[in-house]
């Protein structure tokens, strides 16, 4: 089977002596939502940036959609894979919103002609439409976010990733973004969707969770399996979402729950 | 020391095609001792709001009482740094304000520009780096090497070391991990039962209802409404008209209260809380 | 700030305004020679004519650009006085305390003046009616030839615009910086010396740990999109010259190249004059 991402062995460290990402074997399945959960320096979003070749491994492979990154394959990688970053600032390159849009467009030589149709109908998916002149000092976080989905979209990738791209944003912002990316799943059924980030109700809704702990893969599986090890995650800095966090209290005490869907826990619960 | 606003109102940048009016006759008082959050949507006038307190800003009219200074509209800041001392403020991401070579030294910098002496400073020191979780081993090490997460509680040190009354927190959890917030919350839960008034600006409504005694809600430059958080979160046109989501313990707790079960919502603040009352009302035996 | 014309865009719609930037820094380039050279009066009353034309034209106020000599003036000053004690040419003037003042040492302090206050005006015209952004593709365009030297003129035209694109970033964060240092007892205005240098230390160096972290992300961002400073690129904003363009350019150079002729050959208006009749 050909994996959206599959790495082996992967190895790197920021400084010698402290290992970042440690002997990691990932397997993203093509088409899936995975949330990569984990706490602050459990080298996710240093994984992410091994994947797009903006870090380089010690030892160990990286393989998107069956390519080995290497110094020769890494642009054409890039073009599969798009990013969106956690500070809506830092990577917000144009001087308007169009001119963002049209930098990855600039980079892999869409013919003028063709920009200005693209940069719309990428604009309009995110909702940016209007706010095409607009430069980025007018902008709120969540909006730069959008702008920054649009630029990735319109690269037409075979996956995207999110790195923590809604931590950095107020509430709205998070809702803005967080809605984004289901509607994204919603209409290219077929993109691989990744999200990274310590925000477990992000988590509820993946198809997969991988849980980083100290640059290595701590647990793998479906949001039930690894919301059901409460104090595992407690224990790596982690939590879990409210319903299983009362379905387990209350388990303790005798109250047995199955299901972790509120309408259902309420109806067994006033009977 | 308590905090007092009377009519004050706020204008940026006035006479000016970018004037904006941030604050609308703000009438408020902050009791001391209490744990209070400051919520709101984003343009609301939080931010401008708590910049009062330690005298960032001055009223464009109006007057802010701080225990025994009074700032009146348009004061100059002479004589007002002495307030600094007393309201301590912590921005968002505070770990981008640290700039000396040691740990030790930048905490010291806030104690040194209010002219303390430096036994004084040595010996809080000491006691403040473990009050914000880190120990002395960090003391003589570069700020500049240490995680996102350790460089807030070396920021969050430098204010306490100025020993304030009043400690106001611009959204201090942003970006933690949920052990590192928490931890946080408790540090500043651990702070205000020490005495210290506790002015918290949030969107984290857990937050809110678990550690606050007192909730203010800004709409628009105006205070829409002070009160328990209980009493915030009850209060649904009010939530609805913000955009604002109630914590899920007690969404949940108003969802079972619909489908019959008898629950005191006032007892609810976070989910151990929410089940103990489920156990209760259903009769469960401790 | 805000009341200094020079350096500043001023968004109006003028035909200035719509000219190509490259017709723009050409012209300023042939003008600024022609101030610069030997000239006559008639050159004087030709170039100032022009300029003052071209201000009008530009909607810039006369006032805004003695704004800008102001600093000048002490320069001036002493220009002035420099020039009387030492220019001792020409007709006599008139006699203060029995100290002579020749004529040339005036004409030389006002040519001095004028040549000047001209090239400030004519600076502002440019950047005036050109927006920053324009004037950095106009060089990066004029400047490309210079590609076969391995002249980086696309590199520093890109490092430019994303330098421009971040400056209300940056004075954002640095009123951040100087309030949370403020509410640290950071006060600019008392303290001894070493105190003040160590509150500007507290400004400059998280400002500058937070520029290096925004340039590592940004080079990520860039990088992650596709792009290759080497590599080949198309663009979005393109530069298109149109026959105004042309047309004003020669104009231009017309103004310059007779104001070098009056410099060069004095007599020349005389002459032709004389021929045609």
């Amino acid at each position: 089977m050909t994996y959206a991402i599959e790495t082996k062995d992967l190895c790197f460290s920021y400084e010698p002596g402290k290992i970042t990402v440690d002997h990691l074997n990932v397997k993203i399945k093509q088409g899936s939502y995975t949330v990569i959960l984990g706490r602050n320096g459990s080298g996710k979003s240093t994984f992410a940036k091994l994947v797009l070749g903006l870090l380089s491994p010690e030892s160990g492979s990286i393989h998107v959609e069956g390519i080995e990154l290497s110094p020769e394959t890494v642009y054409e990688i890039r073009n599969k894979v798009g990013i969106v970053f956690q500070n809506p600032d830092n990577q917000f390159i144009g001087a308007t919103v169009r001119d963002d849009i049209a930098f990855g467009l600039e980079n892999h030589m869409v013919p003028r002609e063709k920009m200005d149709g693209i940069i719309e109908e990428y604009a309009e998916k995110v909702g940016m439409v209007k706010a095409l002149d607009k430069e980025p000092s007018h902008l709120s976080g969540g909006q730069k976010q959008r702008v920054a989905i649009a630029g990735v979209l319109a690269m037409s990738p075979n996956i995207v990733i999110f790195d923590e791209a809604t931590s950095m944003l107020d509430p709205k912002g998070k809702r803005d973004v967080k809605e984004m990316m289901n509607h994204l799943r919603k209409t290219f059924p077929s993109l691989t969707v990744i999200s990274i980030t310590h925000d477990v109700d992000v988590a509820r809704f993946a198809d997969e969770i991988i849980v980083f702990n100290k640059g290595k893969i701590y647990a793998q599986g479906t949001p039930e399996e690894i919301f059901s090890r409460e104090s595992e995650l407690v224990a790596i800095h982690l939590d879990v979402p409210f319903c299983h966090k009362l379905r387990s209290i209350l388990d303790k005490r005798g109250i047995s729950l199955s299901d972790c869907d509120e309408e259902e826990m309420v109806k067994v619960l006033c009977r | 020391m308590s905090v007092i606003f009377k009519a004050v109102t706020y204008t940026y940048l006035p006479k000016t095609p970018y004037e904006h009016q941030a604050l609308r006759d703000i009438n408020l008082t902050l009791d001391q001792g209490k744990f209070i959050a400051i919520i709101g949507h984003t343009g609301s006038g939080k931010s401008t709001l708590v910049q009062h307190i330690n005298a960032l800003l001055t009223p464009s009219t109006g007057e802010v009482q701080v225990d025994d200074f009074v700032i009146h509209a348009n004061d100059k800041p002479k004589g007002l740094k002495k307030l600094r001392k007393k309201a301590g403020m912590v921005f968002q991401f505070p770990e981008y304000q640290l700039f000396e070579e040691t740990v030790y030294k930048d905490i010291m910098f806030g104690p040194k520009n209010f002219k303390e002496d430096t036994k004084t400073i040595d010996e809080k020191i000491h006691s403040i780096i473990q009050l914000v979780g880190l120990d002395e081993s960090f003391l003589e090490r570069s700020p500049f090497e240490l995680s996102g997460g350790q460089k807030r509680r070396v920021a969050i040190a430098g204010i306490l070391a100025m020993e304030p009354d009043i400690l106001i927190l611009d959204e201090p959890t942003a970006g933690l991990d949920p052990r590192g917030a928490s931890e946080m919350m408790q540090l500043f839960q651990r702070l205000n039962r020490l005495g210290k008034t506790i002015i918290l600006v949030t969107h984290e409504m857990d937050y809110v209802l678990q550690y606050c005694d007192e909730a203010i809600v800004l709409k628009d430059g105006q205070v829409a409404k002070q009160a328990s958080p209980a009493e915030v979160f009850s209060d649904e046109s009010l939530l609805q008209a913000m955009s604002i989501e109630a914590p899920d313990c007690l969404r949940f707790a108003k969802k079972l209260q619909k489908a019959g079960l008898s629950l005191d919502l006032s007892l609810i603040r976070n989910t151990e809380s929410l089940a103990e009352a489920i156990l209760q009302a259903k009769g469960v035996q401790r | 700030m805000k009341q200094l014309a020079l350096g500043r865009y001023i968004p109006y719609d003028t035909i200035i305004h719509r000219l190509d930037p490259r017709a723009k820094i050409i012209g300023l380039g042939a003008l600024l020679i022609a101030i610069f050279l030997p000239m006559t009066a008639w050159g004087y009353g030709l170039l100032i004519a022009f300029t003052l034309l071209l201000l009008k034209l530009t909607k810039v106020k006369l006032v805004s650009v003695y704004r800008s000599l102001k600093p000048m003036w002490f320069m001036m000053l002493f220009l002035f006085v420099f020039n009387v004690l030492l220019v001792r040419s020409g007709e006599i003037l008139f006699t203060i305390f029995g100290y002579s003042v020749y004529q040339n040492a005036i004409i030389q302090t006002i040519s001095i003046f004028l040549r000047l206050s001209m090239m400030v005006s004519i600076t502002t015209v440019l950047t005036a009616s050109t927006k920053p952004l324009d004037l950095t593709y106009g060089l990066e365009s004029l400047f490309s030839p210079l590609k076969v030297i391995r002249f980086p003129a696309h590199e520093i035209a890109m490092t430019i615009s994303i330098a421009l694109r971040f400056i209300p970033t940056l004075l954002e964060e640095t009123e951040k910086i100087m309030k949370a240092q403020a509410s640290r007892g950071v006060d600019l205005n008392e303290g001894k010396l070493n105190e003040k240098i160590t509150a500007i230390v507290s400004l400059i160096i998280p400002l500058f740990i937070s520029s290096f972290q925004r340039s590592e992300d940004l080079a990520n961002a860039m990088e992650a999109r596709g792009y290759n400073p080497s590599g080949k690129r198309t663009r979005y904003r393109l530069l298109k010259w149109a026959n105004h363009d042309t047309g004003a350019l020669i104009i231009v150079l017309l103004i310059a190249g007779i104001t070098l002729l009056f410099g060069l050959y004095p007599n020349w208006l005389n002459e032709v004059l004389v021929w045609l009749v």
